[in-house]
């Protein structure tokens, strides 16, 4: 094409190259009959509130154990768990003997929401003196997908790596 | 983007990570919301969600590695943050997609948030019926005005691609509106 070295005229770069996509776009604006406004609303001074929020969310986040850790320790720190409601249970009551078997896993679980052990899993790795059977046994149980789905809910804003990985319907 | 390259130093810096994330925070909120709101629908949800979102921005900062560009990063973020929203909703009361859909429109109605009229409460009923991938980008083009460009950072994937679902899209809603 020749060039026009007489027009001293400039557009902004990439102006035509963009041309047909703007151009398909207000073809669709202006003849689908699409609103272009979507009636959302938000509650005044909405947007001053957020960082607040957001601040004060982040100062009071409680720690939460990472799955892996979860996983590999939960027989052991179940176990514990065990001991400790047996213990007490025995020494209040002497009511007839428990099992590991009576007890609930949501019992399990908010001992240890509403208990501050103090220590971490390795820790209690080292304390407990498992056999091999045992450790075997740790090492080669698989957990119920209900048991991990309902933890993954619980604390899924703690799992980047499962979180971003999502993959869009097409 | 020599701001965006300044403010990701800051915010990766400890000393000056507060007041960064401050800004971060101020500089993105609106548009991260009325993303996550077209999404969630419910002014209370999308408020949830838009908080989830900066917490893990927060948390995730300094992991970053650059390999995208921060606000990419940010919309990535608060897109899988709101569609995680909906399918642990979905999950915990044991409903089906389209009865979630038609919940989300139920609550859209009752929210004192949405003052739109007859028609905006139709085409929200056609986004629900567009596959998950068409009505985000519907959104994000016809209503928030991003480039394909941006959104094909956001959603990885190729222009072409979403310039397609685009049209589709919008053929599909302008025909829901005829026919309703």
């Amino acid at each position: 094409m020749k060039k026009n070295h007489k027009n001293k005229f400039k557009t902004p770069e990439g102006y035509f190259d963009s041309f047909n996509d703007r151009l398909m776009e207000r073809i669709v604006e202006e003849t689908s009959g699409i609103p272009k406004s979507d009636g959302f609303a938000v509650p005044e001074g909405y947007f001053d509130s957020v960082y607040p929020k957001v601040s004060q969310r982040i100062a009071h986040k409680p720690k939460v154990v990472s799955l892996s850790e979860y996983k590999k320790y939960l027989y052991a720190a179940a176990s514990i768990a065990a001991m400790v409601v047996l213990f007490f249970g025995l020494k209040g009551t002497q009511q007839p003997q428990l099992q590991f078997d009576d007890l609930a896993n949501s019992e399990i679980s908010s001992y240890f929401e509403d208990t501050d052990i103090g220590l971490s899993s390795y820790e209690i790795a080292q304390v407990v003196d498992f056999d091999a059977e045992e450790l075997d046994a740790i090492e080669n149980a698989t957990l119920e997908d209900e048991l991990i789905l309902e933890y993954i809910e619980d604390t899924t804003d703690s799992y980047d790596e499962l979180n971003l990985d999502y993959e869009f319907e097409e | 983007m020599l701001e965006e390259e300044q403010l990701l130093k800051a915010l990766q810096n400890t000393e000056s990570q507060a007041k960064a994330f401050e800004v971060l925070v101020n500089t993105y909120k609106e548009r991260l919301y009325w993303h996550i709101r077209r999404i969630v629908l419910n002014h209370d949800d999308a408020d949830d969600v838009l908080q989830n979102t900066f917490i893990k921005v927060y948390k995730g900062i300094g992991k970053f590695k650059r390999e995208s560009k921060l606000y990419s990063w940010l919309y990535r973020i608060a897109t899988n943050e709101s569609l995680t929203f909906l399918k642990q909703r979905q999950r915990k009361s044991g409903i089906s997609d389209q009865e979630m859909q038609d919940q989300l429109l139920g609550s859209l109605e009752a929210d004192v948030y949405f003052d739109g009229d007859e028609i905006q409460l139709k085409l929200q009923k056609a986004l629900t019926t567009l596959p998950e991938k068409q009505k985000l980008v519907f959104n994000m083009k016809y209503f928030q005005e991003l480039k394909y460009e941006e959104i094909s950072e956001i959603l990885e994937t190729s222009v072409g691609g979403l310039k397609a679902s685009y049209h589709l899209a919008a053929k599909k809603i302008e025909a829901f509106l005829k026919e309703n």
